[in-house]
Protein backbone atom coordinates (compact mmCIF):
# COMPACT_ATOMS: atom_id res chain seq x y z
CA UNK A 1 0.00 0.00 0.00
CA UNK A 2 1.10 3.63 -1.32
CA UNK A 3 -1.36 5.58 -0.65
CA UNK A 4 0.56 8.43 -0.02
CA UNK A 5 -1.96 11.54 0.61
CA UNK A 6 0.00 13.34 2.98
CA UNK A 7 3.55 12.79 1.53
CA UNK A 8 1.99 13.92 -2.04
CA UNK A 9 0.29 17.24 -1.18
CA UNK A 10 3.05 18.17 0.94
CA UNK A 11 5.56 17.52 -2.17
CA UNK A 12 3.79 18.89 -3.90
CA UNK A 13 3.21 21.92 -2.23
CA UNK A 14 7.06 22.15 -1.69
CA UNK A 15 7.75 22.02 -5.18
CA UNK A 16 5.12 24.37 -6.45
CA UNK A 17 6.55 26.82 -3.72
CA UNK A 18 10.16 26.17 -4.37
CA UNK A 19 9.86 25.71 -8.08
CA UNK A 20 12.59 22.81 -7.43
CA UNK A 21 13.21 20.46 -9.82
CA UNK A 22 12.45 16.42 -8.18
CA UNK A 23 15.75 15.35 -7.99
CA UNK A 24 17.17 18.91 -6.06
CA UNK A 25 13.96 18.37 -4.26
CA UNK A 26 14.36 14.70 -3.20
CA UNK A 27 18.07 15.27 -2.11
CA UNK A 28 16.69 18.17 0.34
CA UNK A 29 14.28 15.91 2.39
CA UNK A 30 15.29 15.83 5.68
CA UNK A 31 12.86 14.62 7.85
CA UNK A 32 14.94 12.76 10.43
CA UNK A 33 12.99 13.59 13.95
CA UNK A 34 10.02 15.41 15.26
CA UNK A 35 11.39 18.24 16.98
CA UNK A 36 11.83 20.88 14.30
CA UNK A 37 15.02 21.83 14.99
CA UNK A 38 16.73 23.01 11.83
CA UNK A 39 13.93 22.18 9.86
CA UNK A 40 12.21 25.68 9.49
CA UNK A 41 14.27 26.94 6.38
CA UNK A 42 13.18 23.30 4.65
CA UNK A 43 9.50 23.76 3.27
CA UNK A 44 8.47 20.65 4.13
CA UNK A 45 10.26 20.10 6.84
CA UNK A 46 7.96 23.28 7.93
CA UNK A 47 5.01 22.05 7.43
CA UNK A 48 5.76 19.05 8.71
CA UNK A 49 6.72 20.56 12.04
CA UNK A 50 4.31 23.46 12.21
CA UNK A 51 1.02 20.80 11.40
CA UNK A 52 2.47 18.27 14.06
CA UNK A 53 2.54 21.42 16.64
CA UNK A 54 -0.97 22.58 15.78
CA UNK A 55 -2.26 19.27 15.70
CA UNK A 56 -0.99 18.67 19.47
CA UNK A 57 -2.08 22.06 20.63
CA UNK A 58 -5.29 21.25 19.42
CA UNK A 59 -5.60 17.53 20.86
CA UNK A 60 -4.96 19.90 24.41
CA UNK A 61 -7.86 22.08 24.16
CA UNK A 62 -9.82 19.12 23.01
CA UNK A 63 -8.27 16.97 26.08
CA UNK A 64 -9.89 19.50 28.45
CA UNK A 65 -13.35 18.67 28.07
CA UNK A 66 -12.22 15.25 29.83
CA UNK A 67 -11.63 17.70 32.87
CA UNK A 68 -14.55 19.65 32.55
CA UNK A 69 -16.81 16.48 32.20
CA UNK A 70 -15.22 15.15 35.32
CA UNK A 71 -16.34 17.93 37.15
CA UNK A 72 -19.66 18.45 36.30
CA UNK A 73 -20.13 14.49 36.44
CA UNK A 74 -18.43 14.19 39.97
CA UNK A 75 -21.29 17.58 41.24
CA UNK A 76 -23.77 16.20 39.80
CA UNK A 77 -23.16 12.46 41.55
CA UNK A 78 -22.39 14.69 44.91
CA UNK A 79 -25.16 15.43 47.61
CA UNK A 80 -25.87 19.32 47.42
CA UNK A 81 -24.01 19.68 51.02
CA UNK A 82 -21.03 18.58 49.12
CA UNK A 83 -21.01 20.16 45.78
CA UNK A 84 -18.59 22.87 46.29
CA UNK A 85 -15.75 20.77 47.70
CA UNK A 86 -16.36 18.03 44.92
CA UNK A 87 -16.17 20.97 42.16
CA UNK A 88 -13.04 22.81 43.59
CA UNK A 89 -11.46 18.92 44.75
CA UNK A 90 -11.28 17.77 41.13
CA UNK A 91 -10.54 21.27 39.68
CA UNK A 92 -7.41 21.63 41.71
CA UNK A 93 -6.25 18.78 40.33
CA UNK A 94 -5.53 21.08 37.25
CA UNK A 95 -3.21 23.08 38.19
CA UNK A 96 -1.60 20.75 41.05
CA UNK A 97 -0.64 17.69 38.35
CA UNK A 98 0.45 20.11 35.89
CA UNK A 99 2.95 21.70 38.34
CA UNK A 100 4.25 18.24 39.26
CA UNK A 101 4.38 17.99 35.52
CA UNK A 102 6.27 20.50 35.10
CA UNK A 103 8.85 19.64 37.83
CA UNK A 104 9.18 16.08 36.99
CA UNK A 105 6.05 14.15 35.22
CA UNK A 106 7.41 14.50 31.78
CA UNK A 107 11.25 13.84 32.55
CA UNK A 108 10.09 10.79 34.10
CA UNK A 109 8.26 9.64 30.69
CA UNK A 110 11.51 10.56 28.45
CA UNK A 111 14.32 9.56 31.42
CA UNK A 112 12.81 5.97 32.31
CA UNK A 113 12.10 4.66 28.87
CA UNK A 114 15.37 2.49 29.16
CA UNK A 115 15.00 1.93 32.88
CA UNK A 116 15.99 -0.29 34.15
CA UNK A 117 16.73 -3.03 31.47
CA UNK A 118 18.63 -1.68 28.73
CA UNK A 119 20.16 1.21 30.81
CA UNK A 120 20.52 1.35 34.68
CA UNK A 121 21.42 5.21 34.54
CA UNK A 122 19.06 7.81 34.33
CA UNK A 123 19.37 11.58 31.88
CA UNK A 124 19.08 15.04 33.08
CA UNK A 125 19.20 16.18 30.06
CA UNK A 126 16.17 15.08 28.06
CA UNK A 127 15.11 18.69 27.29
CA UNK A 128 11.90 18.27 30.21
CA UNK A 129 13.81 18.71 33.10
CA UNK A 130 12.16 22.13 34.69
CA UNK A 131 15.37 24.30 33.81
CA UNK A 132 15.96 23.45 30.11
CA UNK A 133 14.99 25.94 27.76
CA UNK A 134 12.97 23.96 25.24
CA UNK A 135 9.92 23.99 27.49
CA UNK A 136 9.36 27.73 27.01
CA UNK A 137 9.12 30.07 23.86
CA UNK A 138 12.35 29.14 22.04
CA UNK A 139 12.44 29.29 17.85
CA UNK A 140 14.63 26.19 18.07
CA UNK A 141 11.97 23.98 19.29
CA UNK A 142 8.22 24.02 18.28
CA UNK A 143 7.04 20.91 19.65
CA UNK A 144 8.42 20.19 23.45
CA UNK A 145 5.96 22.67 25.08
CA UNK A 146 2.90 20.74 22.95
CA UNK A 147 3.98 17.47 23.73
CA UNK A 148 3.98 18.59 27.35
CA UNK A 149 0.45 19.87 27.63
CA UNK A 150 -0.61 16.71 25.88
CA UNK A 151 0.82 14.43 28.70
CA UNK A 152 -0.05 16.94 31.61
CA UNK A 153 -3.60 16.56 30.57
CA UNK A 154 -3.27 12.78 30.37
CA UNK A 155 -2.20 13.02 34.00
CA UNK A 156 -5.13 15.71 34.64
CA UNK A 157 -6.94 13.30 33.48
CA UNK A 158 -5.59 10.31 35.55
CA UNK A 159 -6.03 12.08 39.09
CA UNK A 160 -9.62 13.16 37.89
CA UNK A 161 -10.20 9.34 37.64
CA UNK A 162 -9.91 8.41 40.96
CA UNK A 163 -11.22 11.75 42.34
CA UNK A 164 -14.81 10.87 41.29
CA UNK A 165 -14.55 7.53 43.53
CA UNK A 166 -13.77 9.17 46.35
CA UNK A 167 -15.98 12.00 46.81
CA UNK A 168 -18.37 13.35 49.69
CA UNK A 169 -15.59 12.16 52.51
CA UNK A 170 -11.91 12.65 51.57
CA UNK A 171 -10.14 15.24 52.46
CA UNK A 172 -8.49 17.99 49.82
CA UNK A 173 -4.86 17.42 51.11
CA UNK A 174 -4.92 13.54 50.77
CA UNK A 175 -6.58 13.21 47.54
CA UNK A 176 -3.71 15.75 46.38
CA UNK A 177 -1.15 13.79 47.54
CA UNK A 178 -2.77 10.93 45.75
CA UNK A 179 -3.64 12.59 42.82
CA UNK A 180 0.26 13.63 43.09
CA UNK A 181 1.49 9.97 42.57
CA UNK A 182 -1.24 8.93 40.31
CA UNK A 183 -0.91 12.22 37.82
CA UNK A 184 2.32 12.55 37.40
CA UNK A 185 4.48 9.23 38.61
CA UNK A 186 2.00 6.06 38.26
CA UNK A 187 1.27 6.07 35.06
CA UNK A 188 4.32 7.78 33.93
CA UNK A 189 6.48 5.10 34.58
CA UNK A 190 4.05 2.23 32.69
CA UNK A 191 3.65 5.05 29.94
CA UNK A 192 7.96 5.54 29.47
CA UNK A 193 7.97 1.29 29.37
CA UNK A 194 5.26 0.40 27.63
CA UNK A 195 3.59 3.67 25.73
CA UNK A 196 6.90 4.93 23.86
CA UNK A 197 8.62 2.83 20.43
CA UNK A 198 11.35 3.10 22.63
CA UNK A 199 10.59 2.02 25.76
CA UNK A 200 11.82 -1.49 27.45
CA UNK A 201 8.42 -2.90 27.26
CA UNK A 202 7.51 -2.22 24.14
CA UNK A 203 11.04 -3.47 22.61
CA UNK A 204 11.33 -6.27 24.81
CA UNK A 205 7.51 -7.57 25.52
CA UNK A 206 6.05 -6.96 22.53
CA UNK A 207 3.65 -4.66 24.89
CA UNK A 208 1.00 -2.86 22.72
CA UNK A 209 -1.48 -0.75 24.29
CA UNK A 210 -2.34 2.24 21.59
CA UNK A 211 -4.51 4.47 23.69
CA UNK A 212 -3.52 3.52 27.18
CA UNK A 213 -6.17 0.72 28.32
CA UNK A 214 -3.37 -0.70 31.14
CA UNK A 215 -0.96 2.47 30.92
CA UNK A 216 -3.07 4.49 32.07
CA UNK A 217 -6.76 3.58 32.95
CA UNK A 218 -5.74 0.15 34.81
CA UNK A 219 -3.20 1.84 36.73
CA UNK A 220 -5.68 4.61 38.09
CA UNK A 221 -8.64 2.51 38.53
CA UNK A 222 -6.72 0.22 40.95
CA UNK A 223 -4.91 3.00 42.34
CA UNK A 224 -8.35 4.06 43.67
CA UNK A 225 -9.54 0.73 44.67
CA UNK A 226 -6.21 0.67 46.56
CA UNK A 227 -7.66 3.75 48.34
CA UNK A 228 -11.13 3.04 49.11
CA UNK A 229 -10.02 0.10 50.89
CA UNK A 230 -8.67 2.21 53.52
CA UNK A 231 -11.28 5.12 53.08
CA UNK A 232 -14.11 3.21 53.76
CA UNK A 233 -17.87 3.81 52.57
CA UNK A 234 -19.71 6.69 53.12
CA UNK A 235 -21.72 6.50 56.28
CA UNK A 236 -24.94 5.17 55.27
CA UNK A 237 -23.95 3.84 52.65
CA UNK A 238 -24.41 0.20 53.78
CA UNK A 239 -27.06 -1.30 55.58
CA UNK A 240 -26.51 -3.43 58.43
CA UNK A 241 -26.73 -6.59 56.64
CA UNK A 242 -24.52 -5.77 53.97
CA UNK A 243 -26.84 -4.61 51.57
CA UNK A 244 -25.67 -1.66 49.05
CA UNK A 245 -28.12 1.40 48.88
CA UNK A 246 -28.56 3.66 46.19
CA UNK A 247 -26.96 7.50 47.13
CA UNK A 248 -28.94 9.19 44.58
CA UNK A 249 -27.31 11.90 42.47
CA UNK A 250 -28.17 15.56 43.06
CA UNK A 251 -28.21 16.54 39.54
CA UNK A 252 -28.57 13.90 36.75
CA UNK A 253 -28.27 16.31 33.96
CA UNK A 254 -24.62 17.24 35.25
CA UNK A 255 -23.99 13.59 35.17
CA UNK A 256 -25.06 13.55 31.57
CA UNK A 257 -23.17 16.85 30.29
CA UNK A 258 -20.21 15.61 32.04
CA UNK A 259 -20.37 11.88 30.31
CA UNK A 260 -20.76 13.72 27.21
CA UNK A 261 -18.05 15.87 27.82
CA UNK A 262 -15.66 13.18 28.72
CA UNK A 263 -17.05 11.55 25.60
CA UNK A 264 -15.41 14.56 23.64
CA UNK A 265 -12.22 14.64 24.91
CA UNK A 266 -11.61 11.14 24.07
CA UNK A 267 -11.44 11.85 21.13
CA UNK A 268 -8.83 14.52 21.74
CA UNK A 269 -7.05 11.75 23.90
CA UNK A 270 -7.34 9.22 20.75
CA UNK A 271 -5.63 11.85 18.59
CA UNK A 272 -2.95 12.72 20.92
CA UNK A 273 -1.77 9.71 21.08
CA UNK A 274 -0.57 9.53 17.09
CA UNK A 275 2.33 11.06 15.76
CA UNK A 276 0.47 12.63 13.41
CA UNK A 277 2.91 12.79 10.22
CA UNK A 278 6.12 11.47 9.80
CA UNK A 279 7.92 9.53 7.35
CA UNK A 280 8.97 5.96 8.20
CA UNK A 281 10.67 5.10 5.02
CA UNK A 282 14.11 3.94 5.93
CA UNK A 283 17.11 6.32 4.66
CA UNK A 284 17.29 6.44 1.50
CA UNK A 285 14.10 4.84 0.49
CA UNK A 286 11.20 6.89 -1.41
CA UNK A 287 9.51 8.61 1.48
CA UNK A 288 6.52 7.40 2.94
CA UNK A 289 4.90 9.85 4.52
CA UNK A 290 1.78 8.55 7.53
CA UNK A 291 0.43 8.89 10.68
CA UNK A 292 1.77 6.44 13.05
CA UNK A 293 0.76 5.03 16.61
CA UNK A 294 2.91 5.71 19.61
CA UNK A 295 5.00 3.13 18.31
CA UNK A 296 6.11 4.50 15.01
CA UNK A 297 3.57 2.00 13.37
CA UNK A 298 1.53 3.40 10.15
CA UNK A 299 -2.19 3.99 11.19
CA UNK A 300 -5.02 5.88 9.56
CA UNK A 301 -7.09 7.66 11.34
CA UNK A 302 -10.19 6.63 9.29
CA UNK A 303 -9.55 3.45 10.55
CA UNK A 304 -9.20 4.61 14.52
CA UNK A 305 -12.25 6.75 13.95
CA UNK A 306 -14.25 3.41 13.04
CA UNK A 307 -12.72 2.53 16.07
CA UNK A 308 -13.55 5.15 18.59
CA UNK A 309 -17.47 4.72 17.05
CA UNK A 310 -17.79 1.10 17.40
CA UNK A 311 -16.23 0.56 20.57
CA UNK A 312 -18.34 3.83 21.74
CA UNK A 313 -21.69 2.13 20.29
CA UNK A 314 -20.92 -1.24 21.65
CA UNK A 315 -20.45 -0.03 24.98
CA UNK A 316 -23.39 2.26 25.31
CA UNK A 317 -25.88 -0.27 23.82
CA UNK A 318 -24.20 -3.38 25.86
CA UNK A 319 -24.46 -1.36 28.83
CA UNK A 320 -28.21 0.07 27.96
CA UNK A 321 -29.45 -3.34 27.99
CA UNK A 322 -27.28 -5.27 30.79
CA UNK A 323 -28.76 -2.20 33.09
CA UNK A 324 -32.04 -2.47 31.97
CA UNK A 325 -31.75 1.33 30.89
CA UNK A 326 -30.22 2.51 33.95
CA UNK A 327 -28.75 5.86 32.70
CA UNK A 328 -25.81 6.05 34.97
CA UNK A 329 -24.41 2.91 33.11
CA UNK A 330 -25.35 3.79 30.20
CA UNK A 331 -23.46 6.77 29.85
CA UNK A 332 -20.75 4.79 31.75
CA UNK A 333 -21.09 2.19 29.47
CA UNK A 334 -19.80 4.66 26.39
CA UNK A 335 -16.48 4.60 28.75
CA UNK A 336 -16.02 1.39 29.55
CA UNK A 337 -16.66 0.37 25.93
CA UNK A 338 -13.71 2.66 24.55
CA UNK A 339 -11.69 1.98 27.65
CA UNK A 340 -12.17 -1.98 26.87
CA UNK A 341 -11.06 -1.98 22.95
CA UNK A 342 -8.21 1.03 23.28
CA UNK A 343 -5.21 -0.76 23.59
CA UNK A 344 -5.90 -2.01 20.13
CA UNK A 345 -7.84 0.31 19.03
CA UNK A 346 -5.62 1.66 16.54
CA UNK A 347 -5.37 -1.96 14.67
CA UNK A 348 -8.73 -3.64 15.04
CA UNK A 349 -11.83 -4.10 12.73
CA UNK A 350 -14.30 -1.88 13.97
CA UNK A 351 -16.60 -5.43 14.81
CA UNK A 352 -13.68 -6.45 16.66
CA UNK A 353 -13.61 -3.13 18.90
CA UNK A 354 -17.84 -3.36 19.14
CA UNK A 355 -17.21 -7.03 20.07
CA UNK A 356 -14.04 -6.34 23.11
CA UNK A 357 -16.02 -3.36 23.90
CA UNK A 358 -19.44 -5.41 24.47
CA UNK A 359 -17.75 -7.67 26.41
CA UNK A 360 -15.55 -5.69 28.41
CA UNK A 361 -19.03 -3.54 29.56
CA UNK A 362 -20.41 -6.78 30.95
CA UNK A 363 -17.61 -7.73 32.51
CA UNK A 364 -17.15 -4.37 34.34
CA UNK A 365 -20.91 -3.71 35.18
CA UNK A 366 -21.42 -7.44 36.80
CA UNK A 367 -17.21 -7.35 38.80
CA UNK A 368 -18.56 -3.49 39.83
CA UNK A 369 -21.57 -4.79 42.05
CA UNK A 370 -20.14 -8.11 42.87
CA UNK A 371 -16.77 -6.13 44.18
CA UNK A 372 -19.18 -3.43 45.66
CA UNK A 373 -21.39 -6.04 47.82
CA UNK A 374 -18.36 -9.02 48.88
CA UNK A 375 -15.70 -6.43 49.67
CA UNK A 376 -18.13 -3.41 51.02
CA UNK A 377 -16.06 -0.75 48.32
CA UNK A 378 -17.66 2.34 48.26
CA UNK A 379 -16.69 3.58 44.28
CA UNK A 380 -19.19 6.77 43.92
CA UNK A 381 -19.05 6.66 40.61
CA UNK A 382 -18.03 3.44 39.61
CA UNK A 383 -14.05 4.42 38.24
CA UNK A 384 -12.56 1.32 39.35
CA UNK A 385 -14.49 -0.65 37.46
CA UNK A 386 -15.27 1.83 34.11
CA UNK A 387 -11.14 2.47 34.14
CA UNK A 388 -9.37 -0.22 36.10
CA UNK A 389 -11.18 -3.25 35.37
CA UNK A 390 -12.07 -2.13 31.49
CA UNK A 391 -7.93 -0.89 31.75
CA UNK A 392 -6.62 -4.13 32.09
CA UNK A 393 -9.06 -6.40 30.17
CA UNK A 394 -8.76 -4.06 27.22
CA UNK A 395 -4.45 -4.77 27.94
CA UNK A 396 -5.01 -8.55 28.12
CA UNK A 397 -7.06 -8.72 25.64
CA UNK A 398 -5.36 -6.58 22.78
CA UNK A 399 -2.61 -9.45 23.65
CA UNK A 400 -4.25 -12.05 21.86
CA UNK A 401 -6.37 -9.97 19.28
CA UNK A 402 -3.37 -8.56 17.76
CA UNK A 403 -1.04 -11.55 18.28
CA UNK A 404 1.68 -11.72 15.89
CA UNK A 405 1.81 -8.24 14.39
CA UNK A 406 4.79 -5.65 14.53
CA UNK A 407 4.92 -4.43 18.10
CA UNK A 408 7.05 -1.20 16.96
CA UNK A 409 8.97 0.24 13.50
CA UNK A 410 11.88 2.09 13.90
CA UNK A 411 12.77 5.07 11.45
CA UNK A 412 14.20 8.05 12.09
CA UNK A 413 10.89 10.13 10.91
CA UNK A 414 9.34 8.46 14.43
CA UNK A 415 12.15 8.94 16.63
CA UNK A 416 11.95 4.91 17.16
CA UNK A 417 15.03 3.35 17.35
CA UNK A 418 15.72 -0.84 17.21
CA UNK A 419 17.22 -2.03 20.75
CA UNK A 420 20.01 -4.99 21.04
CA UNK A 421 17.92 -8.80 21.14
CA UNK A 422 14.40 -6.83 21.15
CA UNK A 423 11.55 -9.54 21.55
CA UNK A 424 11.64 -12.09 24.03
CA UNK A 425 8.70 -13.61 22.73
CA UNK A 426 8.91 -13.15 19.46
CA UNK A 427 9.98 -11.28 16.47
CA UNK A 428 9.19 -11.73 13.10
CA UNK A 429 10.74 -11.80 9.72
CA UNK A 430 11.98 -8.35 9.48
CA UNK A 431 13.65 -8.82 12.93
CA UNK A 432 10.72 -6.56 14.52
CA UNK A 433 9.33 -7.64 18.30
CA UNK A 434 5.68 -8.61 18.17
CA UNK A 435 2.56 -8.53 20.61
CA UNK A 436 1.75 -11.65 22.41
CA UNK A 437 -0.74 -12.73 24.73
CA UNK A 438 2.14 -13.10 27.05
CA UNK A 439 4.04 -9.88 27.12
CA UNK A 440 0.34 -7.72 27.22
CA UNK A 441 -0.37 -9.76 30.15
CA UNK A 442 2.92 -9.62 31.68
CA UNK A 443 2.40 -5.14 31.40
CA UNK A 444 -0.98 -5.15 32.07
CA UNK A 445 -0.68 -6.70 34.94
CA UNK A 446 2.36 -4.99 36.11
CA UNK A 447 1.00 -1.71 35.34
CA UNK A 448 -2.40 -2.31 37.40
CA UNK A 449 -1.24 -4.34 40.08
CA UNK A 450 2.64 -2.47 40.80
CA UNK A 451 1.56 1.15 39.77
CA UNK A 452 -1.57 0.80 40.85
CA UNK A 453 -3.39 -1.46 43.03
CA UNK A 454 -0.37 -1.91 45.88
CA UNK A 455 0.63 1.86 45.92
CA UNK A 456 -2.77 2.70 45.86
CA UNK A 457 -3.11 0.27 49.09
CA UNK A 458 -0.25 1.61 50.79
CA UNK A 459 -0.80 5.82 50.17
CA UNK A 460 -4.22 5.02 51.41
CA UNK A 461 -2.95 2.74 54.31
CA UNK A 462 -0.32 5.52 55.59
CA UNK A 463 -2.91 8.92 54.42
CA UNK A 464 -5.32 6.43 57.06
CA UNK A 465 -2.62 5.79 60.16
CA UNK A 466 -1.83 9.56 60.14
CA UNK A 467 -5.14 10.90 60.19
CA UNK A 468 -5.34 12.56 56.84
CA UNK A 469 -7.51 10.42 54.68
CA UNK A 470 -11.01 10.98 55.35
CA UNK A 471 -13.02 13.38 57.30
CA UNK A 472 -14.33 13.32 60.81
CA UNK A 473 -18.27 12.10 60.62
CA UNK A 474 -19.50 15.45 62.03
CA UNK A 475 -17.96 16.98 59.03
CA UNK A 476 -19.47 14.36 56.53
CA UNK A 477 -22.88 14.57 57.79
CA UNK A 478 -22.49 18.41 58.09
CA UNK A 479 -21.24 18.27 54.68
CA UNK A 480 -17.77 18.72 53.55
CA UNK A 481 -19.03 22.35 52.37
CA UNK A 482 -19.21 23.44 55.84
CA UNK A 483 -20.55 27.00 55.96
CA UNK A 484 -20.46 27.22 52.75
CA UNK A 485 -23.61 24.80 51.92
CA UNK A 486 -26.35 27.10 51.84
CA UNK A 487 -24.54 29.28 49.23
CA UNK A 488 -24.66 26.74 46.58
CA UNK A 489 -28.41 26.58 46.10
CA UNK A 490 -29.25 30.31 47.32
CA UNK A 491 -32.69 30.10 46.26
CA UNK A 492 -33.36 26.56 48.13
CA UNK A 493 -31.10 27.49 51.09
CA UNK A 494 -33.21 30.99 52.05
CA UNK A 495 -29.89 33.33 51.33
CA UNK A 496 -31.52 34.93 48.34
CA UNK A 497 -35.05 35.65 49.91
CA UNK A 498 -32.70 36.94 52.39
CA UNK A 499 -31.15 39.25 50.11
CA UNK A 500 -34.20 39.62 47.82
CA UNK A 501 -35.83 41.08 51.27
CA UNK A 502 -33.07 43.44 51.70
CA UNK A 503 -33.31 44.93 48.30
CA UNK A 504 -36.77 45.49 48.51
CA UNK A 505 -36.31 47.30 51.60
CA UNK A 506 -33.63 49.80 50.48
CA UNK A 507 -35.11 50.04 47.00
CA UNK A 508 -35.96 53.83 46.08
CA UNK A 509 -38.74 53.36 43.85
CA UNK B 1 13.52 43.63 32.02
CA UNK B 2 15.52 42.88 28.97
CA UNK B 3 15.43 39.35 26.75
CA UNK B 4 18.54 40.53 25.65
CA UNK B 5 17.17 40.61 21.96
CA UNK B 6 17.20 43.29 20.52
CA UNK B 7 16.92 42.21 16.20
CA UNK B 8 15.21 39.26 14.97
CA UNK B 9 17.13 39.70 11.63
CA UNK B 10 19.13 36.55 11.76
CA UNK B 11 16.25 33.81 12.72
CA UNK B 12 18.21 30.97 12.43
CA UNK B 13 20.45 32.33 15.49
CA UNK B 14 17.31 32.18 17.97
CA UNK B 15 16.71 30.02 20.38
CA UNK B 16 15.04 30.92 23.95
CA UNK B 17 13.31 34.60 23.60
CA UNK B 18 11.90 34.86 26.80
CA UNK B 19 13.58 37.00 29.53
CA UNK B 20 16.40 36.24 31.89
CA UNK B 21 17.22 33.43 30.09
CA UNK B 22 19.76 31.42 31.70
CA UNK B 23 18.25 31.63 35.32
CA UNK B 24 15.89 28.64 34.38
CA UNK B 25 17.01 27.08 37.62
CA UNK B 26 15.96 30.04 39.96
CA UNK B 27 12.90 29.66 37.64
CA UNK B 28 12.30 26.00 38.82
CA UNK B 29 12.83 26.95 42.33
CA UNK B 30 10.15 29.04 42.02
CA UNK B 31 7.72 26.32 40.76
CA UNK B 32 8.99 23.82 43.63
CA UNK B 33 8.23 26.83 46.25
CA UNK B 34 5.07 27.61 44.75
CA UNK B 35 4.39 24.00 44.73
CA UNK B 36 4.79 23.47 48.00
CA UNK B 37 3.08 26.05 49.01
CA UNK B 38 -0.21 25.02 47.75
CA UNK B 39 0.05 22.12 49.37
CA UNK B 40 0.74 23.35 52.81
CA UNK B 41 -1.96 25.52 52.39
CA UNK B 42 -4.68 22.78 51.38
CA UNK B 43 -3.26 20.93 54.63
CA UNK B 44 -3.47 24.20 56.65
CA UNK B 45 -7.21 24.50 55.27
CA UNK B 46 -8.36 20.93 56.31
CA UNK B 47 -6.96 21.47 59.69
CA UNK B 48 -9.47 24.51 59.87
CA UNK B 49 -12.13 23.23 58.51
CA UNK B 50 -12.22 20.24 60.51
CA UNK B 51 -11.83 22.38 63.49
CA UNK B 52 -14.85 24.33 62.37
CA UNK B 53 -17.08 21.07 61.88
CA UNK B 54 -16.27 20.29 64.89
CA UNK B 55 -17.88 23.08 66.76
CA UNK B 56 -20.60 23.81 64.22
CA UNK B 57 -24.02 22.13 64.77
CA UNK B 58 -25.33 19.42 62.33
CA UNK B 59 -28.72 21.08 61.25
CA UNK B 60 -31.86 18.42 61.59
CA UNK B 61 -32.49 16.56 58.28
CA UNK B 62 -33.71 19.26 56.13
CA UNK B 63 -37.17 18.80 54.68
CA UNK B 64 -37.84 17.68 51.08
CA UNK B 65 -37.72 20.01 48.52
CA UNK B 66 -37.99 20.51 45.04
CA UNK B 67 -34.70 19.15 43.45
CA UNK B 68 -32.49 21.98 42.85
CA UNK B 69 -31.91 20.83 39.04
CA UNK B 70 -35.61 21.12 38.70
Amino acid sequence: MRDLAWGKRLNVLARLARALPPDDFESRLRLDDQTGIGHMTEQIGALTTIFTEFYFFLTVVLMFFIHVGFCMYEVGAARTKNVQHTLLKNTMAIPLVGLCFFLFGMWIYIAFQGWPVTSLSLSFSTGFEPWSQKIAPNLSDRISGVFWAAFALFGMTAASIVSGSLIERTKTSAFFIIAIYVGAIAWVVPAAWGWAGNGWMSQYLGFHDQYCSAVLHSVAGFATLGVLMHLGPRIGKFAADGTPREIPAHNPWLVTIGLFMIFIGFWGFYAACHIPIANVAAEGATPYFTATNIYGVPITLSGVVMNFSLALFGGMVTAYIVSKGNAYWTYSGGLTGLISASAGNDFYHPVIALVIAAAGTVMAYKLHYWVEKKFKIDDAVGAVAVHGYCGLFGGVVAGFALWGYPAIMPSAGAAVTLGEGVGWFGVNADGLPIVTPIGNIIGSLVFALGFGLLPGWVLGKVLASLGMLRVSPEKELLGLDGKHVPATYPAHSGLEAEFEAIQRAEAKI
Amino acid sequence: MNTGITSVAKLADLTAVYPFAGYEWLFALIVVAFTLIFIAAQISMDKDESAEAVSMPIPATPAATIAPAE
